[in-house]
């Protein structure tokens, strides 16, 4: 499985254009190291942190660790860092040391909050301030010191730091990566366990190879060349911890490390030996799980009324100060069952930080109106999203009447054009919002104001020329549009009630009777929806489309590439199956899909802009579904106590919002 | 006595047989099943799984097994083993979850039948023996209000009451200080101050019937004949009403405590998820809601145990006070 290559051989080619960044990671670290080495000897350290900290400058960790380390029951800081952690520079200030964070979840389902607050430590991370451009220039050294890419783009470096360790104070190594590498992420029994899966892995159907030629340097390469790979890498799996696994701990749960593995199977109470596993390689609900993550669950999720995370006392990762992080103490979420009882909680002041569950547009004003009482305010989540609500038609429907229909562009732009949407940002959203198809954000990249506005304009006379045009201007007594078999033009729209489905679609059903077009909005429970459009058994659906920001990362909006392309799940099934099944799409598609499959394999950035923009373009062309209107800026809420939370943090699951500004440099002012 | 009894836990048998089956059957009539609605908690949060691992998924839950299977599996594993499986949505043992939630729920159960009982007694007799008087109205239209006002509607009045007047926190059953700390004193006295809401809420609409049940019983009972002869024979008023009406009247009481159980437990679900008790009533909810069908099952089943066992309680009660239940049957 590990390819091999003669010991010492270094990449023929010249790492690409990642000199600059790693003499950055490298100069800052060593400063910080200097700084750290200052602070252990007691010589004074040039402080910039603001008066209000309460911590001598000296101390370089945590009170609560001092006094383990003086008790003889921890080491001392210098022997938990590596030799080069990485700098956090704080949004605002220097930090205090102490606190808890309170937030709450909805309990399990709501794993992800967990995931995006304590849980989001890779190998690579993206930058703070990313905008979502193509290629890796915003894919920073995390866990790894560095990373180089070879400049055909198959081989990518990656250096760890020297005396890293994990939460339980195991040394973390090369040996590590190839335990999961080989052992957990490349195993088919596995592949049904959370966070595991080959996925990043595979290109081009075949699987990348790993190469250690180290305890600290290994290389993962491709047999194209992968322009998604560090991408992926930092958006990271279900698990977060994409290709880390504690070595040391997960052994005794694989049949080839263990020979005793059957008795402890029994002893523990499983079926299987991968359910075993699956329970013990969980950070959420495992407490003795060791993790490289600022704070480490001490109560999992199960016991009923809270989870609650305390510092990880090996967490490689200082302040510009050289003071170890986290600076909060611990993480506390409160399992609430209901999102209103959140509200209340947090109107009360009972959460410091939160942005889920209740940062809807419709909470907004009794949240502002309740700050004075809860002590916090508003912070910014910079809209991640390409629509707040657009309609698919099935362009692949099993009735050739209804495909008919729905595939003449005519007929759709016709709708488009129909719907009032200065209307429904108006009275659906909060006056928040734009109208829009379905498109990247403006502060993508790819944005194309062109794409963004066609047909948006609200006119019924155009409306009913395009109509006209497709071949349905022949009408009933009633006025309504006549279809290819005489009967009058009726479908359903299938939602699964999300906030605003309802009401914006009651809107756009009278703005299309208006045009002789009969929609019925169909809301249901999310299970039938699911089953419903996964069996391609709708006319059409409705749902929020990603890709505002996160556009190569997340372009099944756009061309149907996953099962998540609900308006042609037959032609992306027969990209997903390579043809085998599904249906063959028209020829402009196809050249979307070989325009996408080319991106893959494209390294650089300019490459990769330049074949998602030929391919947005297709888009444009195809006008595939009708988007609405693009989401304005979402909130979040934050203490006044509460500091380093930026003004503005991008939104984004694939940025694990709000991981994305680092929360172990969130402090609580004492 | 004891071949009712030995007959009535024969019919048991069958009765559980059946429960388990139809519990087991209802969870498996939505659409779609755990991976599903798991499939769906990822997409909404922006992540996509694969075909492959969807399979895996259903392989490892045997969810790609006919429903006897499935079915067979599970009551299996628990008749034999008492292991009542594992829930998907938890990754945690079903055991171990009762085992955390079903103690608060029993206690509050039984916290809340000794409220209900408490303060439905006094005032059930205390409104028939002095009908019509302004205590009586005042009782009945308590009781009325009790019953007309839904459970969730007093949880998030006495919610907000408990916020602004008290000071406590919204939901839970422990304070901060306590929610993890091990079993002491201090920590029982905060438990007492916390369960008061559900308990209150809980009891009332139960006491409003209760009163409104003994009030009616013991009215019928204080015109009978034998009361007038009690009282010819010059007995206490008070000794006349507790020794014979009131034994009569209570008998709806005992008849019924088979059915307080799955009554409450229904009545916490909503209550305990307004407030965000630990208890089995939010457990079995999610676990409804997301198809996590053992985890379900499991609750489902253990309830209908109790209140079969409840009602098997009740007729032994019943019979002991009442010689014509046994004789009855034949």
């Amino acid at each position: 499985m590990t390819r091999l290559r003669p010991s010492g051989g270094q990449p023929a080619a010249r790492p690409r254009g990642l000199v600059g960044r790693r003499r950055v990671v490298a100069a800052t670290a060593l400063t910080a190291t200097a700084a750290l080495l200052a602070a252990c000897t007691g010589e004074p350290v040039d402080d910039p942190r603001e008066s209000s900290a309460g911590e001598p400058a000296s101390s370089g960790e945590a009170p609560m660790l001092t006094e383990l380390v003086e008790s003889g029951e921890l080491p001392p800081v210098e022997e938990r860092l590596p030799a080069d952690p990485l700098v956090v520079e704080p949004t605002e200030q220097i930090g205090q040391y102490g606190g808890t964070w309170r937030t709450a979840t909805t309990g399990p389902g709501d794993e992800v909050w967990l995931d995006l607050t304590i849980g989001y430590e890779g190998l690579v991370r993206w930058a703070s301030d990313w905008t979502g451009a193509p290629g890796d220039a915003e894919v920073i050294p995390n866990i790894a010191a560095g990373y180089e890419v070879s400049e055909d783009g198959q081989e990518f470096t990656f250096t760890l730091r020297e005396g890293m360790r994990w939460s339980d104070g195991e040394p973390f190594t090369t040996a590590d990566i190839e335990f999961a590498f080989n052992d957990l992420w490349t195993d088919e029994d596995l592949a049904s366990i959370r966070g595991l899966g080959a996925g990043p892995l595979m290109h081009d159907g075949e699987l990348a190879t790993l190469q250690v030629e180290d305890d600290y340097t290994f290389t993962i390469a491709f047999a194209q060349p992968n322009g998604m790979f560090l991408s992926s890498m930092a958006s990271g799996g279900a698990g977060a911890n994409t290709l880390i696994a504690p070595r040391h701990y997960l052994e005794e749960y694989l049949p080839q490390y263990n020979d005793d593995l059957d008795d402890l199977v029994q002893s523990e109470g499983y079926d299987s030996w991968q359910d075993l596993l699956a329970a013990k390689f969980d950070y959420n609900t495992n407490t003795d799980f060791p993790v490289m993550n600022p704070w480490v669950i001490t109560e999992p999720l199960g016991t009923g009324s809270r989870v609650e995370a305390e510092r990880n006392p090996y967490y490689f990762k200082i302040d510009t100060a050289g003071n170890q992080l986290p600076y909060l103490d611990a993480v506390r979420y409160t399992v609430m069952n209901e999102p209103e009882v959140m509200l209340a909680a947090a109107m009360q002041g009972d959460i410091d930080m939160h942005s889920r569950h209740f940062n809807e547009p419709a909470n907004k004003p009794v949240l502002a109106e309740a700050r004075p009482e809860g002590n916090y305010d508003f912070f910014e989540l910079a809209p991640g999203l390409a629509n707040e609500l657009v309609v698919m038609f099935n362009l692949t429907h099993e009735d050739d009447q209804m495909r008919e229909i729905f595939t003449n562009r005519d007929f759709r732009v016709g709708l488009s054009h129909a719907i009032d949407r200065d209307e429904l940002v108006n009275t659906v959203y909060q006056r928040q919002g734009t109208p829009s198809q379905v498109s990247p954000q403006p502060t993508s990249p790819f944005y194309d104001e062109e794409m963004a506005t066609q047909y948006t304009e609200f006119d019924v006379d155009l409306a009913n020329q395009y109509l006209d045009d497709a071949g349905y201007a022949e009408r009933d007594s009633e006025g309504r549009r006549l279809g290819p078999d005489g009967e009058p033009i009726a479908f359903s729209v299938e939602h699964a009630g999300l906030p605003g489905f309802e009401d914006a679609l009651a809107l756009i059903s009278d703005d299309w009777a208006d045009v002789g077009i009969t929609m019925t909005p169909d809301p249901m429970d999310r299970s039938l929806f699911e089953e419903r459009r996964r069996s391609n058994n709708f006319d059409a659906v409705v749902w929020l489309a990603g890709g505002g920001t996160d556009v190569t990362q997340n372009p099944y909006w756009y061309a149907p590439l996953s099962d998540r392309s609900d308006f042609a799940s037959l032609w992306a099934q027969w990209y997903t199956t390579g043809g085998e099944d599904g249906a063959e799409p028209p020829a402009a598609t196809q050249e979307q899909f070989e325009l996408y499959d080319e991106l893959l394999r494209t390294a650089d950035a300019d490459g990769q802009q330049n074949l998602m923009e030929q391919l947005l373009q297709i888009t444009a062309e195809e006008f595939y579904h009708i988007g609405t209107v693009r989401p304005g800026a979402g909130y979040g809420i934050v203490s006044n106590d509460f500091h380093n939370v930026p003004s503005t943090i991008p939104d984004s699951y694939r940025v694990k919002t709000p991981a994305l500004s680092n929360p172990e440099q969130y402090y609580l002012a004492q | 006595m004891l071949t009712f009894i030995g007959r009535r836990l024969l019919y048991m048998v069958p009765t559980l047989i059946l429960i388990s089956i139809v519990a087991f059957a209802i969870i498996q009539l939505p659409p779609g099943d755990y991976i599903t609605t798991m499939i769906a908690q990822m997409e909404a949060d922006g992540q996509s799984m694969d075909a492959a691992t969807i399979e895996a998924l259903r392989d490892r839950y045997g969810l790609d097994q006919p429903f006897y299977v499935q079915y067979w599996t599970w009551i299996s594993n628990i008749v034999f083993h008492g292991d009542f499986g594992h829930s998907f949505q938890w990754n945690r043992p079903v055991g171990y979850l009762l085992g955390s939630t079903l103690p608060f729920t029993m206690l509050l159960t039984f916290s809340t039948l000794l409220f209900t009982w408490a303060i439905a007694f006094p005032i059930g007799i205390f409104s028939a023996v002095k009908q019509y008087s302004i205590g009586d109205y005042v009782a009945t239209t308590i009781a009325f209000l009790g019953v007309a006002i839904p459970n969730f509607l007093l949880a998030l009045a006495l919610m907000y009451i408990a916020l602004t007047v008290f000071g406590q926190p919204v939901g839970g059953l422990f304070s901060d200080e306590y929610a993890s700390a091990p079993w002491s004193f201090g920590k029982f006295l905060d438990l007492l101050g916390h369960l008061w809401i559900p308990m209150v809420v809980l009891g009332t609409a139960g006491t409003a019937g209760l009163v409104r049940v003994l009030r009616a019983n013991l009215l019928d009972e204080l015109r009978k004949p034998y009361v007038v002869a009690a009282r010819a024979h010059g007995l206490t008023e008070r000794r006349i009403l507790l020794k014979y009406p009131l034994r009569v009247a209570v008998n709806p009481f005992l008849s019924t405590i088979g059915w307080v159980l799955p009554a409450l437990v229904s009545g916490e679900i909503i209550v305990s998820q307004v407030l965000s008790l630990p208890t089995t009533g939010p457990l079995l909810l999610r676990a409804l809601r997301s198809q996590d069908m053992y985890l379900a099952g499991a609750i489902i089943l253990i309830v209908s145990v109790l209140t079969v066992v409840g009602t098997l309680l009740s007729d032994i009660l019943l019979a002991r006070l009442d010689p014509r239940v046994r004789l009855g049957a034949r």
